[in-house]
């Protein structure tokens, strides 16, 4: 199956197209602007034709900006004079 | 008890820096509190994103900040003060831990699964637009901190330090022992990883 693909994806490069499997290998480059422009027109046009490719890529990037919403803790007040204890026992002039 | 500047009244930041690490070289412990304060908390939120477990999160947290004291000779003003104190205390509590470290990947079979002709094996169902919806994303922050907990510790560490906190693939090198292009392989298997655990709750398909 690997291999079909492979030779799904050789004929698909000759007519400057791209298989699913294809883009989502460099979602995350195409997503931070660091793919090759060429590649990365390649990849715009394949998701403006392809629905499943064009969820994939919202639910990915939904789920990176997910995780940059899960900073809420703040340091524990009692942590902080902790260290400050430890910094005066060993350093204190 | 010295009082210290204020750093409003200061030129800079950079200015204001400055003032607490002579006072630092001085001795003065309160400026050492003053000048880390900004950066204590996205230190000890990195620390608790690796060891899970709040107490051991807190020891190593005081020895990377204690680390950090020790080391502050070294910080030569090249870079931003806070850039260099997250890099020194993260580094050194990655030190502490990466001996304990599982030897996990994460697996082909939890990975998207393409047909014969590379197009995807179901349809994807778009659940980002409800994702925006503030009780489902509540919801879906639940499930991806807990999905980010069985995460392979380096892939947890490197989605953590790139999504939540925004550093740069060198940077991230350079704290994991790994080289670039392994932490940006490892990096987007591990996001698809944590989107098909979303997909899953979110009731859509990987």
């Amino acid at each position: 199956m690997k291999g079909m693909r492979g030779i799904v994806a050789r004929m698909m490069r000759m007519v400057g197209m791209r298989t699913c499997e294809e883009v989502v290998n460099v979602l995350s480059d195409y997503l931070e602007g660091t793919l090759d422009p060429e590649l990365a027109a390649i990849i715009t046009r394949h998701l403006l034709d392809c629905p499943d490719c064009a969820a994939f890529t919202r639910t990915y990037a939904a789920t990176v900006r997910l995780t940059g919403e899960l900073t809420t803790e703040e340091i524990p007040e009692a942590l902080r004079q902790r260290v400050r204890y430890a910094l005066e026992e060993r350093y204190a002039r | 008890m010295v009082t210290l500047p204020d750093d409003s009244a200061t030129d800079s930041p950079r200015a204001g820096e400055a003032a607490l690490l002579e006072r630092i070289r001085e001795g003065d412990l309160d400026a050492f509190q003053r000048l880390v304060r900004p950066y204590e908390t996205r230190i000890y939120r990195t620390i608790l994103r690796m060891v899970r477990d709040r107490d051991r999160a807190d020891d190593l947290y005081q020895e990377a900040m204690l680390a950090a004291f020790e080391n502050l000779h070294a910080f030569r003003g090249t870079s931003a003060f806070g850039s260099w104190l997250y890099r020194v205390a993260v580094n050194r509590a990655l030190m502490e831990m990466r001996t304990s470290w599982r030897k996990m990947v994460i697996s082909e079979h939890d990975l998207p699964e393409f047909r014969w002709n590379g197009m995807h094996d179901k349809s994807v169902r778009d659940w980002a637009t409800s994702a925006e919806e503030p009780a489902e994303r509540a919801e879906l922050r639940v499930a991806l901190k807990s999905a980010l907990e069985d995460l392979p510790e380096v892939d947890r560490m490197i989605v953590w330090l790139k999504d939540a906190e925004g550093e740069s693939h060198d940077v991230i090198a350079s704290l994991t022992g790994l080289s670039v292009s392994a932490t940006r392989t490892r990096l987007h298997r591990a996001r698809l990883w944590l989107r098909a655990q979303l997909a899953e709750h979110a009731g859509g398909a990987k």
